[in-house]
This record gives C-alpha cells, structure tokens and sequence, in this order.
C-alpha cells in the first residue's frame, strides 16, 4: 500500500556530532533529490541500495550542509518502503533547516512512532516487535536497551506461549470430556487442572513482577535516602549529582519538599529521594514533609540510612532508624545501605544499635571519601532483580498478564467452591483467550485440533 | 436416450431431498403458507437414520431444544419415537447438559412421513431430482429424472450423502445412497453449471447386527433417566424408558486384525479421496492414531422396538467385509454376532458453505439454498436446524419478508450457519459445545425463552405454545424474586450441613437465593427451610436453581456479548485493498478480500483471520480516522 512520504530527525535533538534525517514513503526520492545533490551527480534511484554517498544539502538554492546519504529501496528498508537517511553535522540548526527543506518537497512531518508503525503494516515485524521497538527508541541506558532487544526476539512471546500452551490442553481435556460426553474419556483430575492453572499463574505472575521492574528500568530504581536533620542528605545528593539540586543548608527541616534526581549507571538509573526527614514535630508544614518522606519510603527499591557520625544518636536518629526498620519488616526485599556520614569529622559510638544486622558503609559527603564505593554498591543491587525475570516493558502485555492473571485467580477460587466443570472449562478458556491476544492464536480451533489428536474420540 | 419432458405443475418452493433437512425446510415453506413440493428418491426412507438410531447428544441436544423453540418438527418427533432417554453431563453443570434420545428408527419415519402428508400446501413425491432449472441466475424450475419438469421460484438442496454418492467396502467401490437406497446422478453437474464449487466429503457408518446372535452375559448395561425430560417444550405426556443400550470393548487382538489389514482399508491405501471428518474416525483410524489404547468402547443401540437389529457405535470401517467379520467376532459379547448389514464409507458431493449467505441462499443463484451435508455439515440434527433456516428464508424471500438470520450470540443454530458460511469448513461440520462462546446463556434448558419469541413471530410456534412459555418464566421471576427476599427457617443441624458441605458460616436469617447460591446445594434440598415454597413444575425450579446459581457467571458472559456487539459494529470502509496490507498474514489478506466484510465483526469471524489480525485492521480503520 503506497503511504504518503513522512520525515523526521532521528537522532537526538541538539547534541552529538552527527545529525541523521529519516524519509520513508512513496515519494522519499523524489523529496531526496530536492535537497540532497550527490557528488557523483546521480539521482537517488541511480545509487546502489545501502550504499553512503558524499553530497551537498540545499535549502532551496542555499547551501545548509555537506553530509552523507543512504538509500534503501522498497521492500529492503525498516520500514518496507522507498526510505533515505541524510547525515549531517549536528545541532539544532543544521537538522532543522535540512527538515524544513524536506517538509517543503513534499514530505510531512512524522508523527512519534511512525517509522515503526509502518514496519509494522507493512509486515516487517510483528505486533510485539514493533512495540519493543518503540521502547527501544525510548530507553534511555543500556539495561532497558537489551530488554526491549529480548522483546523483539520473542523471548517474552515464547514464554507466554508455553503459559497459554499447557492452558490450552487443560481446555482439551475439559472438551473431550464434554464434548463427548458417553465416551469413557476420564475426566480431568481437579487438583492437577488447579496445579496447572496455579503454575500459570505463577509463571505469569513472574512476567508480571517484570512489568514492575520494567518501569524500574526506565524511569530508574527509586533510591530513598533517609537521615535526621542535618544528617548530611542533601550534601551526598549533591555530591552525587555533581551540581546544586537540594538547597544545603543549617536550619533543620528545609528540604521539606521532596527532592527526586536521577543519575544514569552502566547498569541502570538510580532515582534518588531527598527525603524531609522523620521526627516528633507540631509544624504543620514539616508534618506534611515528613507524612511525605513516609510515602517515599514506602515507594523505594533502596534505601540509603543516613547518620552524622561525627556527633552521638539522637533521638530523632531512633525515629528514623525505626521508620526504616518497619519498611524492611514488610518487604523482605527492600535493599537497605547503613551509611555513616561525616567520618572525616570522627565516629561516635551508638551507631551501632541502630539496624545492627547492616554493616556500615562510612563516607564524607562534602569530600567525597566512601561515595564511590556506596554508588557501586548501589549498582551492584540494581543488577540483580532485571536480569532474572524477562522484562515486560509495555502496557498492553502487562494489561493482558493481569488480565488473565485476574481469570485464573477466579477460576481457581471457583474450583475451590466446587463450582460445576461448565464454569472451570468456561475460565480455562477465557485465560487462553486473553493470552491469544498476544501470540495470536484462536483458542477455539486450537482446542478442537488438539481434542482429536489426544483423545480418542467418536463414533 | 432423451426423455421427453413435461410440465408437472406450478409450486411456489421445491424442497429436494427428504432427510431431516428436507423435513424441516418443507414444513417450515408450508406451514407459513408457500405451495411446496417436496422429493425424495424413496418415500419410505422419509427421516431415514442411516447410521445411529439416536437424536441428540452433547450440543445436538441444544440444536434439537432450540429448533423446537423455533417451531421445528424433530423434538417432537423424536418424543414420539424415542424408546430410552439420558441427560449427558449430569453433574458437569447446566451449560454442558444435553439430550440424548434412542429413536425408534422405523418409527421415526413413519411419524415424519405421515406429518408431511398431513401437512397443508406440501405435496410429497417420490422422485429425483436431476436437473435445476434457472434463468438469469435465478431458480426457476426443477426436472425429475422421468421428465417432471416443476416451475417454482426456489429450490432448497437437502441431497445428504445422496449426492452421487458412492459406497466403499474395503477393495469394492460402487455408486449407491446411504442403507441400499439409489444415489442422486445428474444434479450435481447441473449446480456446478451455476457456478458452484462442489466438494467430496466422506463419512461412515458401522455393522448392524442381529441381538439374537450377540451374548449379553458380560456387556455392561446402560439404562436411561429415571426424571425424564423430553425434547419439546410441547411434550406433556409423562415418557417412559422402554429399551436399553450395552457397553463393550474391543481388545488387543481385534487391534491386531486391524493391523493386519491395514492395507486393504481404503483409507490407508488410498482410495477414498473424500475429506472424512476427525470426530467420525473409523475404528482402523483410532487403533492406527491411538496405538498405546488397548481398547476402544462400543456402544450398542437399539435400532427399535420391533426389530432385533443392534447399531454399533464406535465400530465405524471401511474395511472388507470378511475383515469386519474377523474384527467384530473379536470382541467380547459378539463372538458369534450376526451381522445384517455391514459397516461401510460413503463418499458424495457437497457445495463449499461460503458460498451461501448466513439464510443458506446461494450467493451465485437468487432463490437457491442448501442444508444439512449439502452443505458440508454431518448429524441429524446439524442437517435439521439448517433445513429450517433455509425454508424459512426461502419463505421470507417469496413474501417479501426480512431475511431470517441467528447470530452465535442468539445460540448453536447461529453459531454453526456463522461458522459455515462464514468461515467455511474442510471436514463434514459437527456441532460441539467447543464452539460456542456463550455456552452458560446459550444453553438447551433455556432455548425455549431465547427462541420461542422469534418462532412465534415467524407464525410457526403457536399463540397457545409462546403463551404457556411466556408463564413458565414469569413463575420463574416470580419465585426468585420469594427466594431472594425470604429468610431460611432456622434450621442448625441443616445450616451445620451447609456450613460443612460448602466453607464459610451460615447465619441465622439468610436467605434462601443466598444458600442456594452456594455450590452444590439444591433448590430441593432448600424445602427443609422453606416451609412455605410454592408447589412448581420441575422445569421451573430448575430455571429457577441455574438463574441463582450461575448468575455472577451469566452476567459476565452477557457483558462479553455486550462487548463484541459493540466492536462488532465498527465498520469497515468497502473500498479496503486487503491485498496490499502486508502485514495480515497471506491467508487472512486473500480471506477478507473475498469475504469482503462489512465491520469488524464480520472479519473477525472468517476463519484465518486471527485476533492478531483484526488489531492490524483496527488499526487500519484508525488511521483512516485520523
């Protein structure tokens, strides 16, 4: 189906050295003749597919860049269509002009993800690829990137298959027991259907703790740092993020906003949370601070626990501290940092009461001594947790995961009450039914296919 | 030689063939008022059974109960002749119940022929049809092979496995009908002269033997229902069980017989070329596909009342006759079984479903339909309810009426003509419960309210009929509207029995909907805390019980009905070019761009158009908003 031809800037805007212009449709040659001039004088369709050439770019009669320039011809481009990218040098300006030249031969601007929608009508990928696509173009460090690579090859789409896969003949055998109902087919064994159908669940709550880990990936792991007043919080976050985000000052209780930056690892993104501090107080306006720091505490994969070493516990350290022990209490998993700050200004005793199963990591905010050393502690915790669980990194499968999730569970409970095999058939068939979604498959076709092949069945 | 032909008279509707297709589209053209003239090439195989003496059976039974509802004439036949009736699925739960009745098959035919005799506006010939007459690609006549020339303005094709149908016994092949009956020579050729892709189709039926010579000692014994429920809404007349069926298997070394003969079985060596269908495998089929079963169970029929003759279902072969001898001699209780006539295939013609709209008529010829295994479908029952569709729309067409069309929401009756003629089938078509996406509302103990309005409306179902069911269900509101507000009689040695049987605590003043609601406790077992309950028919209660306990269940399969209506109706643009939509798989683009659907739901019901599919087309019909 021939498409009106789209543009756009493909690399980042305003850095980076080279700049890279996109043009997919019916007409990119045409508009690629219009400000692209080859040095060999040959008109795109004339240039050997793949190949870079050397040329000048124009806007109108005006001279903007030289650069390079690629051709791909229809079907053999990401997009299946007659497709060019210009490289120019980089920079706001250049890029702009070159697409203004563009839109003005005929192009129209690209809407976000068009490129990748139009590999996707035109059978270049699949619905799933084209999604991990997008996400791949959004990820923003190199864990995300391989996840979304993991997407693309099916991965993800493999296990669901294998999920919806045992489902299926659970669906059979129901069927074949139904269907034909005189026919000495041995019913199915209620509490192998509920084994099978809890394993399901379990496999996909797996993929489903993924999607959690999947937002993780790209928005960054939430870092919660907790300390008493002038504990030295704000300082390390500044330290960390090199530059003045958090106000560092003396009077207890100014960051009383929540404060959120986030710094980008080899391994992944860390999102730090300033947080305002716990202790008794009749402020209404600190109280507020702190009913927030709670609710941080309560969002954060990790917790940095901040003491001032260089003076003795106080009470609003116990606050803390306890605050910090009630989060670990509920989730076993949450990763938590003992750090003793300010040790270039001594270590008090009484630290060592205060979360005593954490060995104490000691640094100076303000100098720097033992940063390092916690941020690759940090990366290390934020590797483990993405690498195990396939990542499901897009709304719509983690939609169709608690949707089926949601079926089971019932389903489940409906066998538990003893509800009649009408219903545990009809339950067992909807899960598969929303897990086709992805794989595609027709659960009704399948199951009857597969009655005849594993049971013996019929007049 | 040329016969010479005649004019044999003016009919407003030809019905050809007289099966339980031909049956109900004959009855249905006349009873709504359209002069019918129906053939058969032998009037005392009217109704015939040619392969099990049974109607009914896991989702036939729905077809059956929901044709009854509509103003078909099987249920109550079928009443009339039946000898021993079973609810399958008992205890499965409601969706998954079905009928199955044995039918006295002499009966059975008398019944059926004596009803279209007396039936007003149907005329009955014994005759075959070998040519269709049609001018201008509409029907206009038909002509019987001894020069009958009828003029009517549409024909309904119920030909089954007449259709120059031939019989396979091992080596042996030879033109025949089903039972020694004559096959129909010479129609075929002329539908495909129209334009009509006629396919082979193969089916088959097992051994009948003599009861006599069978030894009964070690058979299990198989009785009907003590509480029978009969098919029609109509039957009031307590029924009684009046036959039994029997239970054998067959062994290791009936496997080995077979084993050794494979290579005289036409299915193995290659002579039958017709497309046989999966749920139907002979007995050669399963030992072959399930070699690690070391027996396969027989089901002995009764073939009726005044006959020793036994059916053996499960025994289905297209093996030489003296092979089938050895086989069946191998199987306990038939050592020294008589056989009276043997297990054979039969291959015939039939047309390609797509190409007859969701009322059965013919895309390609005006006034021309198909039912039954004319039209790729297998069972009495498939063939009957498509009978029906087919004369009612024949009907509606001559009276310049809206044409007649079931959806699947509307029960099994839309699902298996959707799935026919919009999907198309490679295989003679059975109706399963697999099929339907709504089995807990479309189910055969409430096909009478779902459909009994529609046949009423058509003038087929009887003021009298549509008014008795009108009241049964207002009892039935009526009594879940008691139960929901009435509290159970405190009663602790029962509410300790609940609470035991079911989990959870029972407290004083609950009411009764809500015990009734918890599983496995009946409506009748409520009587000991209901003291004042109404005295209701038992068809009542029953409506009443599977209203209240499955509600949550049938509530969220109406929002799924809801919900695929809703998307059904996005429409899409005619001018779509399918072919160049790389992305639909190859098998889809060529499925839509013949189908040519009108919206969404249209597509997503033409088989190889996968879900994957239909969210490539929504995207499609976004883009064209955008």
């Amino acid at each position: 189906m021939d498409r009106d031809t789209i543009c756009a800037i493909a690399s980042p805007e305003g850095r980076g050295a080279i700049g890279v212009i996109r043009i997919s449709g019916k007409d990119a040659f045409f508009c690629l003749d219009r400000v692209f001039y080859a040095k060999s004088g040959k008109k795109a369709v004339e240039r050997a597919p793949r190949d870079m050439v050397m040329g000048k770019i124009y806007h109108g009669d005006r001279l903007v860049d030289e650069g390079m320039c690629a051709v791909f011809f229809a079907p053999a481009s990401y997009t299946g269509e007659n497709s060019a990218e210009i490289y120019c040098h980089g920079g706001r300006v250049v890029t702009r002009e070159i697409l203004s030249a563009l839109l003005e031969s005929g192009c129209r601007l690209a809407r976000g993800g068009e490129f990748t929608e139009r590999a996707f009508l035109n059978g270049k990928m699949d619905l799933a690829a084209a999604e991990a696509v997008e996400e791949l173009i959004d990820a923003a460090n190199p864990v995300y990137v391989s996840t979304a690579a993991a997407n693309l090859s099916g991965r993800f789409g493999r296990r669901i298959k294998a999920i919806r896969d045992e489902l299926v003949d659970v669906a059979t055998h129901y069927a074949a027991c139904l269907d034909y109902a005189d026919e000495g087919v041995e019913p199915p064994d209620p509490t192998v259907v509920e084994e099978k159908m809890l394993r399901a669940e379990r496999e996909l709550k797996k993929l489903r703790a993924g999607c959690l880990d999947g937002k993780i990936v790209r928005e960054g792991a939430p870092v919660a740092i907790v300390g008493r007043t002038n504990s030295g919080k704000s300082t390390l976050l500044n330290y960390v993020l090199g530059y003045d985000r958090a106000i560092v000052t003396n009077i207890a209780g100014t960051t009383r906003d929540i404060i959120e930056e986030s710094i980008s690892l080899k391994n992944g993104i860390l999102r730090f949370i300033d947080t305002a501090g716990f202790r008794e107080t009749d402020d209404p306006v600190e109280r507020i601070g702190i009913e927030r720091s709670r609710e941080s505490l309560s969002r954060a994969e990790m917790v940095l626990m901040l003491f001032d070493g260089s003076t003795a516990p106080s009470e609003e350290d116990k606050i803390s501290a306890q605050a910090v022990e009630n989060e670990m209490q509920n989730r076993p998993n949450l990763q938590v940092f003992k750090v003793i700050n300010k040790q270039d200004k001594g270590v008090s005793f009484g630290y060592e009461n205060f979360l005593p199963e954490l060995e104490p990591l000691y640094i100076s905010a303000e100098t720097g001594d033992g940063v390092e050393n916690l941020l690759e502690k940090l990366e290390e915790s934020l590797k483990t947790g993405s690498d195990e669980a396939d990542l499901v990194t897009n709304l719509r499968h983690s939609d169709v995961i608690i949707r089926t999730s949601d079926v089971l569970s019932a389903t489940v409970a409906d066998q538990r009450r003893m509800m009649t095999d009408d219903v545990i058939w009809s339950g067992v068939i909807s899960a598969c039914e929303i897990l086709g979604e992805i794989t595609g498959d027709e659960v009704k076709e399948d199951m009857i296919q597969r009655i005849f092949e594993q049971f013996c069945v019929g007049k | 030689m040329q016969i010479t032909r005649y004019q044999a008279g003016t009919y407003d509707i030809a019905v050809i063939g007289l099966g339980h297709a031909g049956i109900e589209a004959a009855l249905a053209c006349a009873r709504m008022g359209l002069r019918t003239i129906a053939f058969t090439i032998n009037l005392d195989s009217v109704g015939n059974m040619p392969c099990n003496p049974a109607i009914g059976g896991t989702a036939k039974g729905h077809l059956v109960r929901e044709l009854d509802a509509l103003g078909g004439e099987m249920g109550k036949a079928a009443d009339d002749c039946c000898i021993e009736y079973r609810m399958l699925n008992r205890g499965k739960g409601p969706a998954v119940y079905s009928l199955r009745g044995q039918i006295d098959r002499v009966k059975y035919r008398e019944r059926m022929k004596a009803t279209l005799e007396k039936t007003k506006n149907l005329y009955i010939v014994q005759a075959e049809v070998v040519e269709l007459l049609t001018e201008e690609e509409k029907v206009t006549g038909v002509v019987t092979r001894t020069g009958a020339t009828y003029g009517v303005k549409a024909a309904i094709i119920c030909t089954g496995t007449y259709l120059e149908g031939s019989i396979i016994i091992g080596e042996l092949s030879y033109e025949s009908g089903p039972d020694g009956l004559f096959p129909s020579k010479g129609l075929s050729a002329s539908l495909a002269k129209t334009g009509h892709t006629l396919r082979r189709f193969k089916t088959g039926t097992p051994p009948r033997i003599n009861r006599s010579t069978v030894d009964f000692t070690n058979l299990e014994v198989q009785t009907g229902d003590e509480d029978i429920e009969p098919f029609s809404f109509s039957t009031k007349e307590k029924k009684e069980n009046l036959a039994v069926c029997h239970l054998t298997y067959t062994n290791p070394t009936t496997h080995q017989i077979i084993r050794d003969n494979l290579h005289r079985s036409p299915l193995f060596s290659g002579n039958i070329k017709g497309i046989g269908p999966r749920y139907c495998p002979s007995i050669e089929d399963k030992v072959v596909r399930f070699a690690d079963k070391d027996r396969h169970q027989l089901f002995v029929e009764p073939m009726g009342l005044d006959t020793d003759e036994l059916y053996i279902q499960g025994f289905s072969s297209s093996m030489p006759e003296e092979v089938q001898l050895q086989m069946l001699h191998s199987v306990e209780g038939m050592e020294h079984a008589h056989v009276q006539r043997s297990a054979y295939a039969i291959e015939y013609d039939c047309v390609d479903p797509r190409e007859l709209y969701p009322t059965l008529e013919s895309k390609l010829i005006s006034g021309l339909y198909g039912a039954g295994q004319f039209n790729g479908s297998s069972g009495y029952e498939e063939a009957a309810v498509q009978g029906f569709v087919a004369g009612v729309n024949a009907a509606n067409k001559l009276l310049g009426r809206e044409p007649f069309v079931l959806m699947r929401e509307d029960g099994y009756i839309g699902t298996l003509i959707d799935d026919l003629t919009d999907k198309g089938t490679n295989e003679p078509y059975r109706m399963m419960t697999s099929r339907s996406e709504y089995r807990l509302i479309n189910r055969q103990d409430n096909a009478d309210q779902r459909l009994m309005g529609v046949g009423h409306d058509l003038g087929l179902v009887s003021d009298e009929t549509y008014s008795e069911m009108l009241q049964k269900y207002a009892l039935v509101e009526e009594e879940i509207l008691r139960l929901e507000k009435t509290g159970a009689r405190f009663d602790e040695d029962f509410f300790k029995a609940v609470e035991e049987k079911t989990g959870g605590n029972v407290h004083k003043g609950v009411k009764l909907a809500d015990l009734l609601r918890r599983p496995g406790v009946t409506y009748d077992e409520l009587a000991a805390v209901d003291p004042d309950r109404p005295t209701l028919p038992r068809d009542v209660t029953q409506e009443v019980e599977i209203a209240v306990k499955y509600e949550g269940y049938i509530k969220r399969e109406r929002e799924k009905v809801d919900k695929v209506k809703r998307l059904a109706k996005r429409i899409l643009p005619a001018d779509l070019d399918y072919m160049s939509m790389a992305t639909l798989r190859l098998e889809a683009r060529q499925k839509l761009a013949a189908a040519k659907p009108k919206t969404i739901g249209e597509a997503s019901r033409i088989s190889g158009v996968s879900p994957a599919d239909i969210s490539v087309l929504l995207l499609y019909t976004e883009q064209g908003k955008a």
